[in-house]
C-alpha cells in the first residue's frame, strides 16, 4: 500500500509537468497580451514594451517556461501579474470554497445514489427501477445552471429560507458555512447523483446475474446479506472509480456553480485570471486542481483495496 | 420608479471650470459653509432621510484592478477607492465639481494651474496632507512603473510646492481639462509614507470618509467610518461592504434574497427588480455605446462612408431593442443638456434614412457597397448591439464580419486586428478628454492615428483655459459630429435597484457610485 501511495506521488510530477506545459502553451498561444491591460487604460506603445519587458514576455516560451518550473521547484508559485499578490497565498485563501463546494456536493451525490442504486438494480425492469433510470437521465441532462434558477427562486427567494448569495467559512460558523452551501451544492452534486446511481444499478444488475449470488440466495442467505454483503461490496467498486472521476467534474462544474451563486472560490479566480491571462495564476490554479484530482482518485484506489483483497496483495 | 432627469437640471455652470474656482469653503472647511454639498442634494430625492449608523452593503458589476491607486487600470475602480482614496476635486452627482482637498483652483495662465489646499487634514496612517504629499503623488502617478494614470496626466510637466498648502502645476502645454481629471482617480490622493508598502495593491492608505478594514480580492471590500473626516455629512453608516458579483442575475438574487441592500442592474432586469418590491433608480449615464472605425482601414478614410454609415443606424430601434428603452439615441458624444452640447447635432442630425445613406455611398464610388472586419468584447449586450448593426449595415449593402474578442482593447488598439469594433465608452463630461482618447493623432485608443485637421485645429482650441472656452469645446463637439469620426448610437440609462431601507443612493452621471449621505434603516 504504500508503494500504491508513493508511486501514486511520483507520477504526480510528469503530470503536473505536462498539464502545466499544455496550459502555458495553449495561453501563449492565444493572441493577446497582459501588457496591454497592465500598462492601463490609455497606456502608450512605449509603456506598453517597458511593461512586457519587466514581466519577461519578451522571452521565448520555452525560457519563460523554465523559469517558472525553476521557481515552482523553489516553492514559489510566483506573484499574479497583477497585483504584488502571492499566487500560493490567494490559491490557499479560495481552496477551502471550492473544496467546502466539491466535498458537499460529493456527499449530496453519495446520499442520493446508493439507495436509489439499490433499489433500482435490485428491482431491475419494475416500476421502481423505471422511475429512478428516468430520474437518473433527467438529472444528468439539466443544466446546473437551469438547476440553480429553480432552487434559488424556490428556497431564496420565494421562501427566504436559505441565502442567495455568499459564502461564510466553517471555522467562523459551521451553520452558516452548511446554509450557504446547501443550495450550491445540490446544484452541483445532482448531475452526479445521476451517474452515479446509473453506475451502480448496472453494476448491481450484472452482479447479481453471478453464479455466487444464485448459490448465496440457495443457501438461504437473507436478501440483507446477500445484496448488502456480497453484491454491494463488488458492484461497488466501478461506482467508486465514477465517484474518482466525478471529483475533477465537480470541481470543472464548480466554476459556474460559484458565478451563479457568488462563491469566491477556486472558480471564479480561474474565470478572472483567464480573462486578464495572468498566467502564474492560471498555473497555479492549474496546479493546485490536478493535486486535488490526483488526490482523489488515491483515495479511490486505497478504497478498492479494502473491496477487493486482491489489489491489496498487489 | 424614479426617472431622474439630472441633465436637464443639472451640470450647468460649475462644469465651466476653465477659470472657475472651487466654491468658498473656509480654511476649517467644515461641510456647514458648503451649502452645495451632494448630501444636502440628495436629500431632496429621499424624503425619509434614515438615521445613521449601520452597514450599507452594495453589490457591484466589477472588481478594482488593484488597490494601489496609481497603478489602477480600469476606470470603474473608482467605486471601490472613492470611500478611502479622497480627491483633490469632487463631483457632485450631477458631475459638477465641488471642492475635495483642494479648497480653490485656478489657471493663472494658459499652462500654469494652482490650487490651495484644505488644511488640518491626515491621511489614515497619520501623515499630514499638504502641497508636498501632492507633489509626491503626481509625481508617482506618473512614473512608478506599470502607471494606469501617467496618460491622464501627460500634460502636467513639474509640480511646485508654493507653500505648505498652496501647489501649483507647470504644463507643457495647455490642457483646460486638469480639473476634471484631478476629479477622478487622478486626483486620489494616497499617503506618501504608504508608496513603498508591500501591500498597497491590497490595502489602500488614503484620508477619504471610510478606511479599507478587510479586503479579500473576488468577494468583498469592507470599510469602516473614520471618526475625523471634515465633512461629517458624508458617512452616514458605520459600516460600508461593497461586494464583487459580475452576474447580473446574482446581483439581483443577492438583492431579492436579503444578502445585500443595493446592487447595480441591468435593462431586462428592471421590471423583475420592481415586481419584487425594490426601489429602482434609472439614471442617466455619460456611457456612450458606439462603432470605432480606424479610419486608416477600409473605405473609412472618406467622410462620405463615414455619414452614410449614420445614417444606416436606426438609433430609435437600437434603444428599444437593446436596452428595452432604457437609453437615449445621441450622434453627438456629450448628452442634451451638457454644458458641452452643441444644438446643431442634435439626435437626427444623422436620421435614420438608408436610401440617403445609399447615396452616399454611390457619391463615394462605392455603388456596390463594400466589406470589412469588425470585433466585438464577449459580453452578451454589445454581441446583441454588434448583430444588430451587421444587419442595418447589409441593408445598404455594407457587409460587417463580425467576431467576438475577448480582449478587444488589446486587438484593436495594440494589434489592429480589425478594421472596426462595436464597443462601449464610459464617457466624459468634456468633448476635449474625449478627443483626447479618440481623435487625437497621438492616441492610443485611436489605431490608425487618423484624424481631420478640423477636428485637430478645433481640439487644440479647446484645449486652451479661456474664457470663451464653452464655445470653443462645443464647436469641437460637432466638428466631431459633422466629420462623422465614429459612430456614436446611445446612452444607456444606469440602473441602480435598492431595498426600501436605503436612502441617498445615487448614480453619478460620470458612471461611478459613491456613498456620500446615504444611510441605511436597520432591518
Amino acid at each position: 500500500m504504500t508503494r500504491l501511495v508513493v508511486r501514486r506521488l511520483l507520477s504526480l510530477i510528469p503530470l503536473l509537468l505536462i498539464v502545466t506545459f499544455l496550459t502555458f502553451s495553449l495561453i501563449l498561444l492565444v493572441p493577446g497580451d497582459p501588457a496591454v491591460t497592465l500598462a492601463g487604460d490609455n497606456a502608450t506603445p512605449e509603456q506598453i514594451d517597458a511593461t512586457r519587458e519587466r514581466l519577461g514576455l519578451n522571452d521565448p516560451m520555452l525560457v519563460q517556461y523554465g523559469k517558472w518550473v525553476g521557481d515552482v521547484l523553489t516553492g514559489d508559485l510566483g506573484t499574479s501579474l497583477y497585483r504584488n499578490e502571492q499566487v500560493s497565498e490567494t490559491i490557499i485563501d479560495r481552496l477551502p470554497v471550492t473544496l467546502s463546494l466539491t466535498f458537499l456536493a460529493l456527499v449530496v451525490a453519495l446520499v442520493v445514489a446508493i439507495p436509489a442504486g439499490l433499489i433500482a438494480g435490485t428491482r431491475a425492469g419494475r416500476a421502481s427501477d423505471k422511475v429512478a433510470t428516468v430520474a437518473a437521465s433527467v438529472g444528468v441532462a439539466t443544466p446546473s445552471f437551469l438547476l440553480a434558477l429553480i432552487l434559488l427562486l424556490f428556497f431564496a427567494i420565494w421562501n427566504p429560507w436559505l441565502p442567495a448569495t455568499g459564502y461564510v467559512a466553517l471555522e467562523d460558523s459551521p451553520w452558516e458555512w452548511f446554509r450557504h452551501l446547501v443550495l450550491p451544492a445540490i446544484t452541483l452534486g445532482t448531475a452526479a447523483a445521476a451517474e452515479m446511481t446509473r453506475q451502480l444499478r448496472s453494476s448491481l444488475v450484472d452482479v447479481l446475474k453471478q453464479d455466487y449470488i444464485r448459490t448465496a440466495w440457495s443457501k438461504g442467505l437473507a436478501s440483507r446479506v446477500v445484496v448488502g454483503k456480497h453484491a454491494l461490496k463488488n458492484a461497488a467498486a466501478p461506482m467508486l472509480t465514477v465517484a474518482g472521476l466525478q471529483v475533477t467534474v465537480l470541481l470543472g462544474g464548480s466554476i459556474i456553480v460559484e458565478q451563479i451563486f457568488g462563491l469566491p472560490g477556486l472558480g471564479q479566480l480561474v474565470i478572472s485570471a483567464v480573462n486578464s491571462r495572468d498566467l502564474p495564476m492560471i498555473q497555479g490554479v492549474v496546479v493546485a486542481s490536478v493535486i486535488i484530482a490526483v488526490l482523489a482518485n488515491l483515495v479511490v484506489d486505497l478504497l478498492y483495496g479494502y473491496l477487493n483483497p486482491k489489489v491489496r496483495a498487489q | 420608479m424614479i426617472r431622474s432627469k439630472k441633465f436637464v437640471a443639472a451640470i450647468a455652470a460649475t462644469m465651466l471650470v476653465v477659470t472657475a474656482c472651487g466654491g468658498g469653503s473656509d480654511d476649517d472647511g467644515a461641510a456647514s459653509s458648503d451649502p452645495t454639498s451632494s448630501a444636502a442634494e440628495q436629500s431632496e430625492d429621499a424624503p425619509t432621510a434614515g438615521s445613521p449608523g449601520g452597514t450599507l452593503r452594495y453589490a457591484a458589476a466589477n472588481e478594482p484592478s488593484r488597490f494601489d491607486v496609481h497603478r489602477s487600470s480600469n476606470g470603474y475602480d473608482q467605486n471601490w477607492f472613492a470611500p478611502v482614496y479622497e480627491r483633490l476635486i469632487h463631483q457632485t452627482p450631477q458631475a459638477e465639481l465641488e471642492p475635495g482637498l483642494a479648497l480653490e483652483w485656478e489657471f493663472t495662465d494658459d499652462t500654469t494651474f494652482v490650487m490651495t489646499l484644505r488644511e488640518d487634514v491626515s491621511f489614515h496612517d497619520g501623515t499630514p496632507f499638504n502641497a508636498e504629499a501632492v507633489k509626491a503623488n503626481i509625481e508617482r502617478a506618473k512614473t512608478v512603473e506599470g502607471s494606469g494614470l501617467a496618460n491622464y496626466l501627460a500634460s502636467v510637466d513639474t509640480v511646485e510646492v508654493l507653500d505648505e498648502y498652496e501647489v501649483q502645476f507647470n504644463l507643457a502645454q495647455p490642457d483646460a481639462t486638469l480639473p476634471m481629471q484631478l476629479a477622478t482617480r487622478p486626483g486620489m490622493m494616497l499617503s506618501p509614507d504608504a508608496f513603498e508598502n508591500a501591500d498597497l495593491d491590497e490595502m489602500p492608505v488614503g484620508s477619504g470618509p471610510f478606511a479599507l478594514v478587510e479586503y479579500s480580492r473576488g468577494d468583498r471590500a469592507v470599510y469602516e467610518k473614520v471618526d475625523d473626516y471634515w465633512d461629517p455629512e458624508y458617512a452616514q453608516v458605520d459600516q460600508l461592504e461593497i461586494f464583487y458579483m459580475p452576474d447580473a442575475v446574482t446581483r439581483l438574487n443577492a438583492l431579492r434574497s436579503g444578502q445585500v441592500d443595493a446592487a447595480v442592474l441591468e435593462p431586462s432586469q428592471v421590471s423583475e427588480a420592481e415586481g419584487a418590491g425594490l426601489n429602482v433608480d434609472v439614471s442617466d449615464s455619460l456611457e456612450v455605446y458606439h462603432f470605432q472605425m480606424d479610419r486608416s482601414k477600409s473605405e473609412f478614410g472618406d467622410v462620405l462612408v463615414r455619414q452614410a454609415l449614420n445614417h444606416a443606424v436606426d438609433r430609435e430601434a437600437i434603444v428599444e431593442g437593446l436596452v428595452f428603452g432604457y437609453g437615449q439615441p445621441t450622434t453627438q458624444w456629450v448628452p442634451e443638456g451638457s454644458p458641452f452640447y452643441n444644438e446643431e447635432f442634435g439626435p437626427d442630425y444623422y436620421p435614420y434614412d438608408p436610401d440617403r445613406a445609399r447615396e452616399l455611398l454611390a457619391e463615394a464610388g462605392l455603388e456596390d457597397g463594400f466589406e470589412f472586419d469588425a470585433m466585438v468584447s464577449t459580453n452578451p449586450i454589445y454581441v446583441r448591439l454588434g448583430e444588430i448593426l451587421k444587419e442595418q449595415f447589409a441593408e445598404i449593402g455594407v457587409e460587417m464580419d463580425l467576431r467576438q474578442e475577448q480582449q478587444l482593447a488589446d486587438a484593436f488598439f495594440v494589434r489592429n486586428d480589425a478594421d472596426a469594433i462595436v464597443s462601449p465608452y464610459p464617457g466624459r463630461i468634456d468633448p476635449t478628454e474625449t478627443a483626447q482618447i479618440y481623435f487625437n493623432d497621438e492616441s492610443f485608443s485611436n489605431p490608425g492615428r487618423q484624424v481631420t485637421p478640423t477636428v485637430k485645429d478645433a481640439y487644440f482650441e479647446a484645449l486652451i483655459p479661456a474664457d470663451d472656452r464653452p464655445d470653443a469645446v462645443k464647436a469641437l463637439s460637432g466638428q466631431i459630429v459633422e466629420d462623422a469620426l465614429g459612430v456614436p448610437m446611445l446612452f444607456p440609462n444606469a440602473i441602480l435597484a435598492s431595498t426600501e431601507d436605503v436612502n441617498g443612493l445615487t448614480w453619478y452621471l460620470s458612471g461611478h457610485i459613491e456613498f456620500d449621505g446615504v444611510t441605511v434603516n436597520p432591518g
